[in-house]
């Protein structure tokens, strides 16, 4: 069997050297944030610092990138956490993935620093490091322009130049968004990466693969969400969902719904704005839309920036919206925390705390002060170091809307508790979709668990956290994932008895889905109608992956970042909400309305089998056989 | 195994602007010279070149084919996933993946938008996962 | 008065993207879909996710729950996202 060949380059010298992933860290970890989060471990010492010069950046792809199967375009990259401190993976569906093991490379591991703005070109399994001269200070489009069309490329904009601590690094129009991607690449003084090559992908049975990604397709064409719901509306159709259910964070996640969420929701958007949809590569869902900004034809906003530049800030207009996220490609920005940062500003300004001249409901400045956050310009260098960094300068720690530093996704979760335990434990800070993506049963899916209640919670967020991640690491979209909820339920609707007998039976599944966890080895089967990704992966790479046993892989790496978190000082006392969310209900006359996260962490630590301060204990490594 | 180009050749470029794979290089009216870990073999360079100066894998010199008899590529839209493989792979920018008819349209596939830009290199059948795409005779 | 609002795909099969009523109920106001556009309008409109004042109507009383005056009943298409 082949094993992952990656390169480690050394920016400080220049030069590079192939580095063998050996066979069993390969069967146990796969590939991408797994992979990668075992190495960070392995090959950096306990307390760097994220933008210093010992800090390493993996970039790296799964089995099934550049195979063509459903959703496989994305690549990861690994790091650590620039706004926590512990593990970050940040995940992207550009083409550089596939363009790089065309190249030669599994992945990439930088050290080092480079003492001039540079470019690292991947050619035919050649690394070459050159000056980026003038492109240092362009934006990604600018950019990524002075490269061949056919090449990967991966570039940050001036944001990631002048560590933004929420930078992001670019691929063709897709995002590596959160964590700080496009600051550690910015500290290591790398403008652009370039990758290219003939080299084709590994396929250990390409006739029964070719069949199963045709099934797989008509599979996901058939069904209402990723057939109809997410390429009609995008992941942006979610707003009028989350607002439905009180979901929507508005006014710095003060409420949970806007009356205005119409103006910037994925129906307003498809009905006024869209020129079309889209895709990323190798996509059948594709959910991407496609908008005019300014005579331009360009890539349109998902769900969180339609709720961050929308009623999060009290602002309804759609112009601003697509004009902000469009600036934010071009300036390599996380959407989600510089919208969430701006919140948090604007709440400072409300409670005459502190004066960066934004307020709710004011767009018209944003673009302007976006800019001078990218560039660090003035007092706005404050606002380019996140929420958290703000609220310990300037107070207003309860509503600084992050967890572990990284800022909180736009799902209000005192109307989807599941989710806000999510949020609390996932490893890369306040992520939805690391924290398990609980507000899709509670909230705004079809099926609707009560998304007050706690008692299942722990066990469905422990479930989907594995699941998510074993997806996730196997290169693909979590999009595709979406297709596990059945298509009748969509055809009855939310509200058919059924429906609600499902949702009300999910509810109280604790134990059910607690046992599943147990009896994961006895799921020795796949089917397309659960996680068609295990069977996808099993035919890639010639392992024994079932259904049961593609859970537990996602486990072992859920279990691998924790591992690294701790190493770094987090603990269990990090697996936190700010005040807003677990003292203040949402309702005033309900005091059920807040996240009872002293209740579920109990729970979920004994389902995770970690200790009562939420540390992994050592049985639990050693039966994953994860060394530490 | 490569391709490689003699001393018949005069530098005129032509090769270098339509090899699919960027892999001929040199200076303008002087020997071209072919990169060996690049090259893919698919006879581009040795349907186009104007003075014979190309010899296949195998050592045997390599005719010019007039442009109206290149094949072309045809996608089967009952098996083509609009994966797009193919697409990244032609970098004459040939295929396209073709456009919604309306919004949220996803019945869409790999199109031979632009087929004067074909350079019949084959690279999109040969990398397709599905086995979608065929090259055949253009009928006139 | 109240108001009922169509989004698509409901809103392609009734032809309208509003209109008035003074119907009192979820209830009500499904039987009057059916009666005025038909079959498939009504199955569409069940199927739907059905908001009052942009809330979702199984945050209330679901199909009992009643209309007053101003509210506006809404019929979304149903969908996720990330």
């Amino acid at each position: 069997m082949r094993t992952p060949v990656y390169a480690i380059i050394d920016l400080n010298t220049r030069t590079s050297e192939r580095y063998e992933i050996e066979e069993s860290m390969y069967r146990k970890y796969i590939g991408g944030k797994m992979l990668g989060a075992r190495l960070l471990y392995d090959l950096t010492p306990a307390g760097i610092d994220p933008l210093g010069p010992d800090a390493v950046v993996i970039i790296n792809t799964s089995p099934a990138n550049g195979t063509g199967a459903p959703c496989s375009s994305r690549f990861n990259m690994t790091f650590k956490n620039v706004l926590t401190g512990g593990i970050a993976s940040s995940n992207c569906g550009g083409q550089f993935g596939v363009l790089m093991k065309r190249a030669g490379y599994d992945g990439i591991i930088l050290r080092g620093q480079s003492d001039m703005p540079c470019v690292i070109s991947i050619v035919d399994k050649q690394i070459t490091i050159t000056d980026a001269g003038e492109l240092w200070g362009k934006d990604t489009e600018e950019t990524q322009q002075a490269f061949p069309k056919i090449y990967g490329k991966l570039v940050i904009g001036p944001a990631g130049e002048h560590l933004v601590r929420y930078a992001a690094a670019v691929s063709g129009e897709r995002v590596a968004g959160r964590c700080g991607a496009g600051a550690v690449l910015g500290a290591k003084k790398i403008k652009a990466i370039v990758a290219y090559g003939t080299q084709r992908p590994q396929i250990h049975n390409k006739k029964k693969f070719a069949k199963y990604v045709s099934k797989w397709v008509k599979f996901l064409r058939n069904h209402p969400m990723t057939g109809e719901a997410l390429p009609n509306y995008g992941s942006a159709g979610l707003v009028s969902k989350a607002n439905a259910t009180n979901a929507l964070p508005t006014h710095n996640f003060k409420y949970g719904h806007f009356k205005d969420a119409n103006a910037v929701s994925g129906e307003t958007l498809a009905d006024t704005r869209l020129l079309r949809n889209s895709s990323c590569i190798s996509c059948p869902i594709r959910c991407e839309r496609r908008v005019s900004v300014d005579g331009k034809d360009v890539k349109g906003p998902e769900y969180e920036t339609c709720g961050f530049f929308g009623p999060n800030i009290d602002c309804i207009s759609m112009e601003s919206l697509l004009r902000l996220n469009y600036q934010c490609d071009l300036l390599g920005l996380d959407t989600i925390s510089l919208a969430s940062t701006l919140a948090f500003a604007m709440e400072l300004k409300e409670n005459g705390v502190a004066d960066f001249d934004v307020s709710f409901g004011n767009s018209e400045n944003l673009t302007e002060i976006v800019e001078r956050i990218a560039v660090r310009e003035g007092k706005y260098s404050d606002l380019a170091n996140g929420s958290k960094w703000l609220s310990e300068k300037y107070g207003g720690k309860e509503y600084a809307m992050h967890s572990k530093g990284l800022e909180l996704a736009s799902y209000e979760p005192r109307s989807s508790v599941g989710m806000g335990l999510g949020y609390a434990t996932s490893n890369r800070g306040g992520c939805h979709l690391n924290g398990g993506y609980l507000a899709l049963l509670e909230s705004v899916g079809v099926l609707s668990m009560n998304a007050l209640s706690t008692s299942a919670k722990p066990a469905f967020t422990a479930f989907f956290q594995n699941a998510l991640e074993a997806i996730s690491a196997s290169g693909f979209c979590l999009f595709s994932a979406q297709s596990f909820v059945p298509a009748i339920l969509f055809k009855l609707g939310p509200h058919h008895r059924v429906t609600r007998a499902v949702g009300k039976i999910a509810t109280h599944l604790g134990f059910g889905v607690r046992a599943l966890l147990w009896m994961l080895p006895i799921l020795r089967f796949n089917t397309v109608y659960l996680f068609p990704h295990a069977e996808t992966l099993r035919l890639i790479t010639g392992l024994p992956f079932y259904t049961g046993s593609f859970v537990r892989l996602g486990e072992r790496g859920y279990n691998m970042e924790r591992l690294y978190n701790f190493r770094e000082g987090l603990t269990g006392k990090d697996d936190s909400l700010p005040d807003r969310l677990t003292k203040t209900p949402q309702d005033a006359n309900n005091p059920k309305t807040v996240v009872r996260l002293d209740q579920m962490l109990p729970v979920y630590y004994k389902i995770r089998a970690w200790d009562e301060t939420g540390a992994p204990r050592k049985r639990t490594l050693r039966k994953l056989g994860i060394k530490a | 195994m490569p391709y490689f180009i003699t001393g018949d050749c005069n530098g005129c470029t032509a090769c270098a602007k339509q090899c699919p794979v960027l892999a001929i290089d040199g200076t303008p009216k002087e020997r071209y010279v072919i990169n060996i870990r690049r090259c893919v073999s698919c006879g581009v360079c040795g349907r186009i070149c104007p003075k014979g100066a190309v010899l296949d894998g195998h050592g045997s010199l390599c005719r010019s084919v007039p442009r109206s008899q290149w094949q072309k590529p045809v996608v089967d839209t009952k098996i083509c996933s609009a994966c797009g493989i193919c697409v990244t792979w032609c970098r004459a920018e040939a295929l396209r993946i073709s456009l919604p008819s309306f919004h949220g349209d996803i019945h869409v596939f790999a199109e031979l938008y632009e087929p004067n830009k074909c350079v019949s290199c084959g690279l999109c059948e040969e990398n397709c996962p599905v086995g979608a795409i065929h090259l055949s005779e253009v009928r006139a | 008065m109240k108001t009922i609002r169509y989004y698509a795909p409901l809103r392609g099969i009734v032809k309208k993207e509003s209109e008035a009523t003074e119907l009192g109920s979820v209830k009500d106001v499904l039987r009057y879909v059916e009666k005025a556009y038909g079959k498939e309008a009504s199955v569409c409109a069940k199927s739907a996710l059905i908001v009052i004042n942009d809330v979702s109507i199984g945050l209330s009383q679901g199909a009992k729950t009643p209309l007053r005056d101003g509210d506006v009943i809404g019929f979304l298409p149903v969908c996720g996202g990330g």
